[in-house]
This record gives C-alpha cells, sequence and structure tokens, in this order.
C-alpha cells in the first residue's frame, strides 16, 4: 500500500541496535520477529499493543487528523488511517487485532480451510453477526461475495483486488463484464455460496496464502446487495455515503442510511453499533464515540494540543521532530505519551528506469544506465535523507525492500542488508560512486552532457520537500543538473509519478507499506513488470525485468512459509542489485496521545486502534 | 501587504524634509544666489532628511552584499547557502541547532547555515524589487500614457482593464497564476511555464506575477498627471506649431512625467518586497534559491523552538522595507516641497 | 443620483462577468491539471475517469463550459446543459473535486471565520490608528510626532505574517514567552462566539496593526492640509476651542477619504486577501481554504472563491461610490 506523506518515524536506535546485535552475536531468529530485536524501539517508546487490566468503558475520544481519509467505502479504502475507521466499524473475513502478525478470524468462524494444494479456500462466516441500522439483517455469505464483486466497478476505485484476488476463476471474465456492463457488480465464478454461511473460493493456482491474507483488508467487509445495488449503478458508486457497518461502531447515520455523521475534510463521527454483538467480537470497545476531526496542517500545534489536553489522540501526522525532541528530552510532558510503532513500510527514491540516464537512451546502453543507478545509490547519503524525518529514532536507514518485522526481512540481509558494495555505506561513498560513474562511460567520475538535464517532481510540504531538496543537493554534488518541480502530494503521484508516460527521472517522495504481513505485499506491486498500470501505477521505477518478474509469480504460489520467507528475501536482493531506486528508511510510525488516554496501538497499520484504546476516566 | 491597496493620491507624508517656516531673516550676499536646477533642488531636499540618508547608505550597502554574497560568506566562515551539515544538527532528534562559533546565526532544519542563506536572500528580494517594479511601471506608464493622452475608447478600455484587475484579489490572482503556469504539463513534469515557456517556475513566474498585478497603480497615477498636463499651454503650443502624437508624448509630456513616475515606482518598491515575502511564505514564490519569505515559511511550523530562521530573515525584510519606504517618502517630500504637509 | 447609480449598478454586473471571464480563462485555459483526473481521485481507472468527464461536461467547447458556470453561477435556468452537468443554479459554482461538497457550502461554511477576524481588525485598526493620526497631526513636527511616525512605517514594513509568528512567540498561552493570548488553531477549538473572539485577540491585532498605521498616515496628512484650509482659521479667529476646532472641523472633513479607505480595505479583506493572518494562525476561513485548494488544484472552488471575493469587491466598490457621490455631487456627473 502506498504511503501517505503523513508518515512519521521514530526515533530508533539504529546504531546501539546495530552494536548490540552485532556484539552479541546473537543475531535474531528468523520468522519469529520481536520488536525489540529487529526494529531496535527504545523501550519507553514501544507501543502498547494490549489495553490494560482495568480499562473503563465509556467516554468520547477525539483522533486530530490533517487531512481525511480516502474513501468510506470500505470497497476502495485503501489508506493506513482509513483503516482505523474500517478496524473499527467493519468486520472483514479476516481481521487484525493490536498485536497479532498473522491475520485473525473475525468474519470468518474460524481458519478457512484450505484444500486443492492451495487452490481452494473455504471459510465458514460466523453466526449471529447483523449489520447496523437501517438494514438490520444478519449477514451472509452472499453479502462477502457481493462485496469483492463490487470493487471490480469502475466506480469503486479499489487498488488491490486485481492484483491479490486476481487468482480467482472467472476474474477475467468478471473484468470484461463490467467493461460492457459499468453499473452492475459482474459475477465472478470462482466464489461459491453453497450456502448462507459457507463461503468457498477456487482459485487458477495455488496462492492460497496471499489471498487469505488478502481477505483481511477492507474489500472483504461484507455490503447488502439489495440495499448497496442503487449506489452502486452510480459512478462514482455512492456507498460511500450511505455505509452499513458490521462492527462495534459506526458512523452516524440516519433512518435511510445516509452517514450524517461523515463531513469529508471536517469531521467523522463514529457511536455504537447498536446491532453488534460483542461476544462474537475479540473487540473490547471501551468508547462510547470517537470524533474524528479533521484541518490540522500544522503538526507542531496539533501535537501540543494533544499533549497538553484531554482525551485526544493523534491520526494521520507524526509529531514534529521539535516535539519529539521536547517529549523525550523535556519535562513538560510525559514521555509515555508518545509511542512508535513500526510502519511495516520502506521509503524509497525512485528512478525512472527507462529513461535515460537512469535508463538506456541518448547513447547509454541499459548496462551503463545500471551503473549510473549504482552511482547514485552508492554516492547518495542516505541518513541526511533519513534526517530530514527526524534522525536516529525515525527508522533505520534502509538498505533493500523489505522492511523489519514482515517475513523475509533477515532473509534479505536484515539490518546490514545484501552484500552489494553500493549500499553498505549509508553516508555515501563519492570513491565508489565515482568508479560506477567511470564503469558507465562519465570519465570524471561525474555526470557529464546534456543526459546529466534531469527532472525530479516532489512534495511541495515537508517533509517531503526537505528529502526532495536534499537529494537534488546530493545529485547535484555529482554533477546533475536537477529541475526540481514541487507539487501538491496528490498531483505528484495523479499527474506525473503514476503515470508512466509522463514520470520524470526522479520521484523521491515514494514508499510503499505493506498491505498484510507477507513479503509479496512489498514486492509485488511495486517492483513486478506485470504491474505496470498506464494510469494508476505504483511501480514507480518501471522496473521490467523479465528474471525478476517470473520469480514474482512463481513465489505467489508457495505455500510453506518458511520457503516463502527464504524466497521472497531472496527476490529483493534480486532487485536491489538491479538498482532501481534508492531505498533510505523503514520508518517508524510516532504517535502522541493526551495523559488521561490509555492507548493502544495496532500493528497492522502502525496507528491507535480504535476498539481497544480507552479513557482513564471516562 | 494585505492591509491596503495602493490609493489613487497616496502620498505618504510621512517625514517632514523642507525647511520650516520661522527661519530668521538674514543679510544676504548677492554673490552668494545661483540658480540651481531643479534635481539639484530635489537631492537638496532630500538630502535634508537624516533618517532617509542613512536609509540610502543602508540600501547602496545592501546592494553590495547582495552583489558580493560569495565573498562576504567567506568571509565569515560559514558554509555556502545549500550546504546540509549534518553535524550541526542534533545527533539524535536531527533538529535544528541555534547561533554557535561556526554557525552565527545557527541553522535551519536541514542543517544550512541561516547566515549564508540570509545574504544569499538578498539577491532575490533585490532582484525581484527592481525587475518587477520595472516592469510594472513599464506597463503602468504604457497604459497610463496612451488613456490619459488619448482619452476616448482608448481611455475607456484601459479604464475598464484596469477596474477587472483590481476586482479580483490580487494574492489570489497572484496565487493562481503562479501555480497555474507551474503546472502547465510540460512532458515528464519539466513545466512548460506561460506564454509559451517565456515565463518558467521560479524567478520570473513572480516577476511576472507582480508586474501583472500591480501595473494598475502607476497607470492610473499616470493617466491622471497626463489628463492634466494634455490641457498645458507647452501641449497646446506643440500641437499648435505641428507636432505629432509620438512628439508630443514624447518630447513634451513624458519629461514632465519623469518626476513622479520615479517618486511612486519607488514607493512601489518596497511593496513589491512584501509582496515577493508573501508569495514565497505561501509556497508559490522562488523556491531554488534562498529567499527571505521562504525561510519565515520553513520556520513558522517550528517558530517556538527555532527562533533563529525564523527571525533573522524577519529583521532583514523590515529593515529593508523600512529603508525603501523611508527612502520614498523623503523623494516624494523633496519633490513636493510646497505641498503643505507639516 | 438614481441614473449614477443605476449606471454604476449595471456595471458592476458587467464586471463581474468579465471577472468570470479572466478567471475561468486563468484556471481552465492555461494548461492544467486534468480535471477528471483529479476529480477521480487516487487509484482511478480509465473508465471511471472518462464517466466524470462526461459527468462534468469536460468534452464541450470551452465557451459552451464557460457559458454553463455562468448560468449556473447567476440564473436559474436550465441553459448550455446545466441540469445535466452539475445541476441549476443560482448561486450554483459546483462541488470541490476533494469532497464532493457543493462548493456554495464551503464558501458559507468559512466565511464566518473571516468576517469574524475582519471585523475584529477595522474596530482595532480605527481605534489604533484614528487617534494617532489626529494626534500626531496635531502635535506635527514634534518628537511625538516623529517617533510614532516611524513606528508606523515600521509595521508598514513588517511583513504580517512575520508579526503574526513574532506576535505568537511572545504571547501564545501555550507557546509563548509570556503566555496570554490563545495559540495557533484555537479559533477550531473555541465553542462558543466569545471564545471564538478571545482566540482571534491575536491575529487581529496582527492583522490591524499594518493597516492601523496607514490609516495613521493617511489621516495625519489629511489633517494636516485640511488644518491649513481658511475656514480653520476663521473658527480659530471666532474663538472657537481648539479641542472643537480639530474635531468637529478638521477631523469631519479629514475623515472622507479615510472613509472610502475603509470600504475598500473591508471589502479586500472579506474577499480573502487575510490570506497570511488565516494562514499563520490557522483560521478557517476563506482565504486559507482557497490556498489549499490552490495546492489541490480544487478549480471548482478556487473559481467558486475568487468569483466571490470579487464579488465582494464590486459591491462595496460601489457601496463606496455611491456614497461619495452623495456627498460629492461633482462626481455624479463624470
Amino acid at each position: 500500500m502506498r504511503l501517505t506523506r503523513l508518515r512519521l518515524l521514530l526515533p530508533a536506535l539504529l546504531l546501539v541496535a546495530l552494536v548490540g546485535v552485532l556484539s552479541s552475536c546473537g543475531g535474531s531468529d528468523s520468522g519469529t520477529s520481536s520488536e525489540e530485536e529487529s526494529a531496535g524501539i527504545p523501550s519507553e517508546f514501544k507501543a502498547p499493543t494490549a489495553a490494560p487490566d482495568n480499562a473503563q468503558q465509556g467516554g468520547t475520544l477525539v483522533q486530530l487528523n490533517e487531512g481525511d481519509i480516502d474513501y468510506m467505502d470500505p470497497g476502495a479504502a485503501y489508506y493506513q488511517v482509513t483503516y482505523s475507521v474500517t478496524l473499527a466499524t467493519q468486520r472483514t473475513l479476516m481481521g487484525w487485532p493490536p498485536d497479532a502478525t498473522q491475520p485473525v478470524p473475525d468474519l470468518a468462524a474460524d481458519q478457512p480451510e484450505v484444500t486443492d494444494g492451495g487452490k481452494t479456500v473455504t471459510f465458514t462466516i460466523r453466526d449471529g453477526i447483523k449489520f447496523s441500522p437501517p438494514v438490520d439483517r444478519e449477514v451472509t455469505s452472499e453479502d462477502v461475495k457481493y462485496a469483492i464483486e463490487r470493487s471490480l466497478l469502475p466506480g469503486v476505485p479499489n487498488g488491490y483486488t486485481a492484483a491479490y484476488l486476481g487468482d480467482l476463476e472467472g476474474f477475467k471474465e468478471a473484468e470484461q463484464a463490467v467493461a460492457k456492463n459499468k453499473t452492475t457488480a459482474p459475477d465472478i465464478s470462482g466464489i461459491e455460496t453453497p450456502d448462507d454461511k459457507t463461503l468457498v473460493l477456487h482459485l487458477t493456482r495455488s496462492s492460497s496464502t496471499p489471498v487469505i491474507q488478502a481477505l483481511s483488508l477492507p474489500v472483504s467487509a461484507p455490503v447488502p446487495e439489495e440495499y448497496a445495488k442503487k449506489f452502486d449503478a452510480e459512478s462514482p458508486s455512492t456507498y460511500g455515503e450511505h455505509v452499513t457497518f458490521t462492527g462495534p461502531y459506526m458512523v452516524e447515520n440516519n433512518s435511510s442510511g445516509e452517514l450524517t455523521g461523515y463531513t469529508p475534510g471536517k469531521e467523522i463521527d463514529l457511536v455504537r453499533n447498536p446491532n453488534w454483538d460483542a461476544s462474537s467480537d475479540y473487540r473490547p470497545a471501551y468508547l462510547d464515540e470517537i470524533k474524528i476531526q479533521e484541518g490540522f496542517a500544522d503538526p507542531t500545534s496539533a501535537s501540543q494540543k494533544i499533549l497538553s489536553g484531554d482525551s485526544q489522540i493523534s491520526g494521520d501526522f507524526p509529531p514534529s521532530k521539535t516535539i519529539v525532541q521536547e517529549v523525550a528530552t523535556g519535562n513538560k510532558y510525559s514521555t509515555d505519551q508518545m509511542v512508535a510503532v513500526p510502519s511495516g513500510g520502506n521509503r524509497y527514491i525512485a528512478l525512472n528506469n527507462t529513461l535515460p540516464p537512469f535508463g538506456p537512451g541518448k547513447g547509454l546502453t541499459a548496462e551503463q544506465a545500471l551503473n549510473v543507478r549504482k552511482a547514485v545509490i552508492a554516492g547518495s547519503d542516505r541518513t541526511a535523507l533519513r534526517n530530514t524525518r527526524g534522525g536516529e529514532l525515525f527508522g533505520p536507514v534502509a538498505t533493500h525492500f523489505i522492511p523489519p518485522l514482515i517475513p523475509g526481512f533477515e532473509e534479505a540481509g536484515g539490518l546490514e542488508g545484501p552484500n552489494l558494495d553500493f549500499v553498505q555505506n549509508p553516508d555515501g561513498d563519492a570513491k565508489l560512486s565515482a568508479s560506477y560513474m567511470k564503469k558507465a562511460g562519465f570519465k570524471s567520475g561525474k555526470c557529464e552532457g546534456s543526459i546529466c538535464d534531469i527532472t525530479m517532481v516532489g512534495d511541495d510540504a515537508p517533509p517531503g520537500k526537505d528529502t526532495a531538496t536534499v537529494f537534488q543537493n546530493q545529485l547535484e554534488d555529482m554533477g546533475f543538473n536537477v529541475n526540481f518541480q514541487p507539487v501538491a502530494h496528490d498531483i505528484m503521484y495523479t499527474k506525473f509519478c503514476s503515470v508512466p508516460s509522463n514520470e520524470p527521472q526522479v520521484c523521491p517522495n515514494v514508499g510503499w507499506i505493506k498491505d498484510f504481513n507477507d513479503p509479496q505485499s512489498i514486492l509485488q506491486v511495486p517492483f513486478s513488470g506485470d504491474s505496470i498500470n498506464p494510469s494508476n501505477n505504483s511501480n514507480w521505477p518501471q522496473l521490467d525485468d523479465p528474471a525478476i518478474n517470473k520469480a514474482i509469480d512463481q513465489a505467489v504460489t508457495i505455500t510453506d512459509e518458511q520457503q516463502r520467507a527464504e524466497t521472497w528475501g531472496k527476490i529483493d536482493d534480486q532487485i536491489m542489485a538491479q538498482a532501481p531506486a534508492v531505498p533510505w528508511v523503514w520508518d517508524n510510525d510516532v504517535l502522541v496521545r493526551s495523559e488521561d488516554v490509555n492507548g493502544v496501538a495496532n500493528l497492522f497499520n502502525g496507528e491507535w486502534d480504535l476498539a481497544y484504546t480507552s479513557l482513564t476516566n471516562p | 501587504m494585505e492591509a491596503h491597496d495602493f490609493p489613487e493620491s497616496a502620498e505618504f507624508r510621512g517625514a517632514p524634509g523642507a525647511v520650516g517656516a520661522g527661519a530668521e531673516l538674514t543679510e544676504i550676499d548677492p554673490s552668494k544666489i545661483a540658480a540651481r536646477s531643479p534635481w539639484q533642488l530635489f537631492w537638496r531636499r532630500f538630502r535634508e532628511d537624516k533618517l532617509a540618508m542613512a536609509s540610502l547608505v543602508f540600501l547602496v550597502l545592501l546592494v553590495l552584499v547582495a552583489i558580493f554574497a560569495a565573498q562576504i560568506v567567506d568571509l565569515v566562515g560559514a558554509p555556502g547557502p545549500d550546504v546540509e551539515d549534518q553535524n550541526a544538527l542534533n545527533q539524535t532528534f536531527a533538529t535544528a541547532t541555534g547561533p554557535s562559533s561556526a554557525h552565527i546565526f545557527g541553522v535551519d532544519g536541514l542543517g544550512r547555515d541561516v547566515f549564508s542563506r540570509v545574504v544569499y536572500g538578498a539577491r532575490v528580494s533585490l532582484v525581484v524589487a527592481f525587475a518587477a517594479t520595472f516592469l510594472s511601471t513599464v506597463l503602468g506608464v504604457i497604459a497610463g500614457l496612451l488613456a490619459g493622452y488619448f482619452r476616448g475608447w482608448t481611455d475607456t478600455v484601459v479604464s475598464r482593464l484596469v477596474d477587472v484587475l483590481l476586482a479580483i484579489p490580487y494574492l489570489m490572482l497572484a496565487i493562481g497564476l503562479a501555480a497555474a503556469c507551474t503546472f502547465s504539463t510540460g512532458k515528464s513534469g519539466a513545466s512548460a511555464g506561460c506564454l509559451g515557456g517565456l515565463i518558467k517556475p521560479g524567478l520570473s513566474v513572480v516577476i511576472f506575477v507582480i508586474a501583472v498585478t500591480s501595473w494598475t497603480y502607476i497607470a492610473r497615477i499616470v493617466r491622471g498627471q497626463t489628463l492634466s498636463l494634455r490641457e498645458k499651454e507647452f501641449v497646446e503650443a506643440a500641437r499648435a506649431s505641428g507636432a505629432g502624437h509620438a512628439r508630443i508624448i514624447f518630447r513634451e509630456l513624458l519629461p514632465n512625467l519623469t518626476a513622479p513616475i520615479i517618486v511612486y515606482a519607488s514607493i512601489l518598491v518596497p511593496q513589491v518586497i512584501l509582496y515577493e515575502a508573501a508569495l514565497s511564505f505561501l509556497g508559490v514564490g522562488v523556491v531554488d534559491q534562498p529567499s527571505w519569505g521562504q525561510m519565515i515559511s520553513d520556520a513558522s511550523g517550528d517558530f517556538n523552538t527555532y527562533w533563529w530562521y525564523m527571525l533573522f530573515p524577519g529583521i532583514a525584510l523590515l529593515m529593508t522595507v523600512l529603508a525603501f519606504n523611508l527612502v520614498g517618502d523623503a523623494m516624494q517630500d523633496a519633490l513636493n516641497p510646497r505641498a503643505k504637509k507639516t | 443620483m438614481l441614473r449614477y447609480i443605476v449606471r454604476r449598478v449595471l456595471w458592476g454586473i458587467a464586471l463581474l462577468f468579465l471577472v468570470s471571464a479572466v478567471i475561468f480563462l486563468i484556471f481552465y485555459v492555461f494548461p492544467n491539471a486534468d480535471p477528471a483526473k483529479l476529480r477521480a481521485g487516487r487509484q482511478a481507472n480509465p473508465a471511471l475517469i472518462e464517466q466524470i468527464r462526461e459527468q462534468l461536461g469536460l468534452s464541450d467547447p470551452i465557451w459552451e463550459q464557460f457559458l454553463r458556470y455562468m448560468t449556473q453561477v447567476f440564473t436559474p435556468f436550465d441553459w448550455f446543459g446545466a441540469a445535466e452537468h452539475g445541476g441549476t443554479g443560482p448561486l450554483n459554482f459546483g462541488r470541490s473535486f476533494q469532497s464532493n461538497t457543493p462548493v456554495k457550502e464551503i464558501i458559507l461554511e468559512r466565511l464566518p471565520a473571516t468576517a469574524l477576524l475582519v471585523a475584529g481588525a477595522v474596530v482595532f485598526w480605527l481605534l489604533m490608528g484614528l487617534p494617532t493620526g489626529i494626534i500626531s497631526a496635531v502635535k506635527r513636527r514634534t518628537l511625538l510626532d516623529r517617533v510614532t511616525m516611524v513606528t508606523s512605517l515600521a509595521f508598514i514594513s513588517a511583513p504580517v505574517f512575520w508579526l503574526g509568528l513574532v506576535a505568537l512567540y511572545l504571547f501564545a498561552s501555550d507557546v509563548g514567552v509570556i503566555h496570554i493570548f490563545p495559540g495557533i488553531g484555537s479559533y477550531l477549538d473555541a465553542e462558543t462566539f466569545w471564545a471564538k473572539c478571545w482566540s482571534l485577540f491575536l491575529p487581529w491585532l496582527v492583522l490591524a496593526a499594518a493597516t492601523a498605521a496607514i490609516y495613521a498616515r493617511y489621516l495625519r496628512s489629511s489633517m494636516i492640509d485640511v488644518m491649513s484650509e481658511d475656514y480653520i482659521r476663521t473658527a480659530r479667529a471666532k474663538g472657537v476651542a481648539e479641542r472643537n476646532v480639530i474635531m468637529r472641523h478638521g477631523v469631519r472633513s479629514a475623515i472622507t477619504p479615510i472613509v472610502t479607505l475603509l470600504g475598500l480595505d473591508i471589502g479586500l479583506l472579506l474577499a480573502g486577501n487575510a490570506i497570511l493572518t488565516e494562514s499563520v494562525f490557522n483560521i478557517p476561513g476563506i482565504g486559507n481554504e482557497i490556498v489549499i485548494a490552490i495546492r489541490r488544484s480544487d478549480l471548482p472552488v478556487i473559481q467558486g472563491i475568487v468569483l466571490f471575493g470579487a464579488f465582494f469587491i464590486v459591491t462595496f466598490n460601489l457601496i463606496v461610490d455611491i456614497a461619495y457621490a452623495y456627498l460629492d455631487p461633482r462626481v455624479r456627473y463624470q
């Protein structure tokens, strides 16, 4: 999942952790990763992932957000921040309790049955789960089938169904059907509902592992067809203004189902869902009401408000570096009001592998372009890039793409990274960079000629702008002549970086957050040539290496956990060897809360979990 | 900048410059009475305003600083304005540090030396000030002359155009224009700019935008002056002796307009500097070079901790604009000494 | 008089039309981000973008789109396909690309904050500026006068956003050196009217500072002009008390241009020129909204706000002109 600009990095004592790991010769064991080992977050900032024993019921919590969620419609929701709302208001087939590293059955009664060598997955739907008023009826397997099918409608802009559920039988036919009839959800023949409580998925190949993981995403939140059909007939679908809920909370609505509690860009009002059955849910749901207020443009003042106020938590923005410093070293606030969670994501600077000088053309061969890319990575001071977000404490400097805590991280080289010389020095190695430039044909060791005139389109607001500015300087030291165009964050994607035909040579503010705890969700969409899309591309380097594409395609179907970790770890190193982009941090999310809040953070989306957080005096 | 539009008869008579009444009558030696040219008189009256003289000196120094920015920065031992000194940042939190022996004005959030950036920032402010004012004046004089001299349809068109421009909140127009010119679809992000690529994002957009939105000020004044001048006898005489329009405009009218044009242009300069700072603050000004407005904008998130990089650029702006204002005031007083202002 | 008013009003309407055309030109014709893509948002697919293009009528010729927009803003009729593409008017400025909220709602929602900011600032700048101007004029060329005038010039010379930051640094209750006034974002917190006013105290002072200075200087020079007129001398000769001479005769005449200025300034500020103050103090007004909208290329919002702002400026200009014509008959016959 693509990063929003508001990822905050937490102070992680990287060097201490590194020294600790090296000197103790213990290493951490791969597979079962515990936070302290890999992410190096100091214990005083470790986020609680369980509610205290004496947690109190009741009260109203306020969450401050800078921007809005992306979509209220669970079929389209794809932001980490939106997941805060969906985790509390929707029950998906598989769910994420705050401390889970693997998805847990939520709407499903039990772990699904996998048969046929990984090609058939059978879910049983729990009894007694009802939709919120005004729909009011019990959820059936048909509702999940419809939820998945409607995500193919052009009016429901889902960003991941095709990538992760594309192996369902009949998927291609469904895509063709919806291209002709744009306002009716197509039928996917591979989703069977033999009875109200059973859902059977038939896959064309043994990709059950990612499929089950993907069904922990909001797309599997049930949607009643008879209620939603009329909204889905519009384009874009207006279901987002009439969503119905199955979780402990719901957005306030009126008797015809219209969401009165959601004012886009201003506020979201969550109240208790009267039809929620506490006994069938792992969520405790202590709070009575949650108000999400949007529009807090200045993270410093918003953080101060939360830290010195009551019953508030931060949402989609991290506290600024100065606030972090103040909380950590000052005496105005108590240090446990600030916590860190690994975001499960990375940030990197995409070099457009199809345009010279980072791709072949203007007299440069592919081999030479590869050397130029290696030179750029070798010469970048990635620590300085990380410092633009906040220093040592904001996440370790990245050396490859799979982040800590995700299986495959250690297999890909862990913190130190793969055995490639150009990523060894996080502070940059000018001599190595020069030697790669020479291999690329630039005798002086720096870029020469008009081929060095490049454009970079980045964020126009800090910290993204700062990162881009710093990188611009580093590129210029290597001989490039950089034209930096700062634009608004969304425009950067919709007009430039995500449109292959209009993408500049450098897109500095990109990154990817895991969609679920499997390395496929970190590497497939961003680096497989098969996922390059002409209008909404997330393979920003436009890497299209046939060997890598094949390896990725085959790795999807591995069902053995250990084997998956190893294979994907190797793929990560293979990708890194092509030097498509400059990875610079595996960032941490920093969250702040008021004194009277018992905040519980959810490891899945790196935010406070609204269904587990409570107040000390409600 | 938002507080005020340019009123038509803005005569900021702040600085009393003329010699006051009440001077004693003394014996005057006839040989000491010499005729002085209008310019000499102008300069003499200007000189009497001590504050304005001090300001003039300050401005000359500022221009020198802008020209010799690199040398000055070297002299003080500061690094260049774009050097990101990682060592100057707090090592744990990567936050900026304040004035120290290595960086006399401290560093900003990226480790760049504030003193260096303030010095280089003078370039942007001055270049924009002079270029935009010049362009604005040229446009305004042309429009005002044509409107005032030819009257009739020309006047109507020009005046209506002025009305339309003035009806649009100028900051919004400026931001919108700047954004439009920046967003122009170029290939791979390279902006095509406006006016067929002539106006590219950065300095030229800012100058263009400011000029387009402020020429109305001078235009109105020049129009008024032209209207009254064209009725004077010397113009009638020229017409009677068969002079064509061009001759009258260039030989008779323009010379008489030079003084007020210069004065009102000099009043425009400080407004333009503030205007550029505002645009930079809002993020649509100059981005690739250090600019005082941009620095204040960078500081606005953490001003209570990073006071140094809010303070120094702000003081620089304040002093520069104040100096220009004082000079402009004194010039205006020197132009109209007998205006009953003191 | 009536004919004058009618002429001015007609010109005002024509002006609004012309202004709309100019704005439309700038934001639609200058090559720009594709509105359909912007509206479609993230993860959009080509089919959705096409449908939105249809919906918004973006494939129609520019002049038709422009006239449709004008129809939707000014009239309730269904011309140029108004009903089909966005609905009929009047005052239908379209919907935000970002949130799909009608632009009219956005404007009406943000107007009170700007209005309150401007109202308070006006009070302050009149209270601060007028007495200063009068006293300086009366005590001209004394040290007090000189100091006051230079100080005023200093306030005019400081960028208002910087003044705001300095004020916050010194006086903000949460982070300032002296904790008195509410800090950034306090307006968003304030529930009651009085709490809102209190949260605007620093913004009022900051916004008023530069304008007060300008008015002080203007009034001063205006007063000096007036005070040297013959009728003032006559009044003094007749034995009228000096205070009355100043207040009843001097100020009354000198203040007319100030009234004009006031009208124009209020119009300009309501139109959104308070952008900088709103930005620094994070006040959810019209100025702040347009900054956000421009950065997101949210064209309907930008157009709507600028047009709305132009409406304010034209209206206030009109009021001032008519008032002036009422006071000075010579003007009517131009």
